[in-house]
């Protein structure tokens, strides 16, 4: 109901646009130009205030909390294991179009509702994605977002560190979840999420 | 509307303005968007996904946004559609067609990597103002160098200008309703960079962290920048100083935290446009235009 709230409130945009464009000149115009100014203002107060993002009239919802040195940080992390059991960061653009940040968001919203058949699938292609992207990066080729621009395209967002790739094939995929806090970063606890051998 | 209110309303929206600025909002919002695009060179790959990576999600969702189970090659050739519909837009090419299909793709594409976990951070793409954007351009007066001052080349563009003040007024408020207003503290400017430090590994954050100083002025130079912004649509002079200090503002944010500010680019929006309209008039030796 809330995603045909939404629809809604971008047709009437779109259809109050569309008036605009319609009529020509005089009082009836600057009227109609006033109606749309003030729905799309209003539109988009209403996102802000009331944080309900109705994208594009979006609410900028970012960095609202107030962290503690002591509270848990986890992120989850994608990993290649080469064939003599040595363990490489997963370059995030490996998964281009999708950064490694969604999907991590995507893994620990939905993979545990798969069944182990899908989620045998998932890794599947993720090991391959993630060899392909390695192979590109080995041999001097540019991946991700950087294809066509090189160092001149716009990243995501988030910057996560980029490493060296790995000069020999990925085997295995190793997904873990790692926690740590901001007062001690270096003490890090990583538990097995999953692992694909093919 | 109270009489004050209504007069500045009618001051920003509707004050006679050269067509230079409209011009140059077509350009930047164009070239914006023909840049991430770009820099996305696979987006539409993302339908080609296995379906399990679209199971759990919400259906309607997906609908809003057209994503209607259509073949690969179909959104490659409207990702291909939207590429030239921009370069269209830019080159002043049936420019209302061009900003209105390109709106109309952007708006496809640009949720398209987030839909599969629900949309959290699809403002900060840098697409958000540009849809929108080319929108009001598709419904606004195509404006024409040699045009004369005009209200209709003024409203398009402040909207748009506000539309983007908001993405800066818009993180306060949501910082004051889920934290209140101590989120503006030293604390929790430290507390960050500590914690993104941890994930990013930003140059500058263990530096400032360890200013107390450097932290509340981070703190309150957010809070100032943010509550300030809609004040640009208000007094050109403002709106450069605050391009100029925004423009630092996100080079300390990527070098503290991490964080890369897309829509940096359009912070060019923020130029007197008018006054630039007029010094090039005065430097051709004619007449404003």
């Amino acid at each position: 109901m809330s995603e045909l709230l939404r629809l809604g409130s971008f047709l009437v945009f779109l259809a109050l646009g569309a008036r605009v464009r319609r009529i020509r000149g005089g009082a009836p115009r600057r009227r109609a130009v006033n109606v749309l100014l003030g729905y799309s203002v209003a539109l988009s107060l209403l996102a802000g205030a009331t944080q309900r993002d109705d994208w594009p009239f979006s609410s900028h919802t970012i960095a609202v909390g107030r962290p503690r040195l002591d509270a848990p940080i986890c992120m989850t992390e994608f990993s290649g294991v080469d064939a003599s059991g040595g363990e490489w960061r997963i370059d995030p653009y490996s998964w281009s179009p999708l950064y490694d940040s969604i999907l991590q968001f995507w893994f620990e919203q939905r993979y545990e509702r798969l069944s182990s058949e899908a989620q045998g699938g998932v890794l599947r292609f993720l090991l391959a994605k993630a060899e392909a992207a390695r192979a590109r990066l080995a041999s001097g080729k540019r991946i991700g977002f950087e294809r066509r621009l090189g160092p001149a395209a716009s990243p995501y967002w988030l910057l996560l560190p980029r490493r060296p790739a790995a000069p020999t094939a990925y085997v295995r995929l190793r997904v873990q979840r790692a926690c740590w806090t901001a007062a001690s970063p270096q003490q890090r606890t990583r538990t097995l999420l999953a692992e694909h051998r093919p | 509307m109270p009489g004050a209110a209504w007069r500045l309303w009618e001051r920003v929206f509707f004050r006679p303005a050269a067509p230079l600025g409209l011009l140059a909002c077509r350009w930047l919002v164009s070239l914006q968007a023909l840049w991430i695009l770009l820099s996305r060179p696979d987006l539409p790959e993302l339908v080609s996904w296995p379906a399990e990576f679209w199971s759990g999600g919400d259906p309607l969702l997906r609908a809003r946004f057209g994503l209607l189970g259509l073949p690969l090659a179909v959104e490659r050739g409207l990702y291909a559609a939207a590429h030239l519909s921009l370069l269209g837009a830019l080159l002043g090419v049936a420019p209302g067609v061009a900003c209105a299909a390109s709106a109309a793709l952007l708006y496809h594409f640009a949720p398209l990597e987030e839909l599969l976990v629900g949309m959290p951070h699809t403002s900060f793409g840098g697409l958000t103002l540009p849809v929108l954007a080319l929108f009001v351009l598709a419904f606004a007066e195509r404006p024409r160098w040699r045009d004369a001052p005009s209200a209709e080349f003024r409203w398009p563009l402040a909207l748009i200008q506000l539309l983007f003040a908001f993405s800066y007024l818009f993180p306060t408020l949501a910082k004051l309703r889920y934290s209140g207003p101590g989120w503006f503290t030293g604390d929790t400017i430290r507390n960050y960079l500590l914690g993104n430090h941890s994930i990013t590994q930003a140059p500058w954050a263990l530096a400032l962290a360890g200013s107390p100083a450097a932290c509340w002025a981070i703190a309150l130079g957010t809070l100032a920048l943010e509550l300030l912004s809609p004040l640009t649509v208000v007094w050109p002079g403002f709106a450069l100083a605050f391009a100029l200090v925004a423009l630092a503002f996100h080079y300390g944010i990527l070098q503290a935290i991490g964080y890369f500010f897309p829509s940096a680019p359009l912070l060019l929006l923020f130029l007197d446009w008018d006054g630039i309209a007029r010094a090039l008039a005065r430097r051709g030796g004619s007449s404003p235009p």
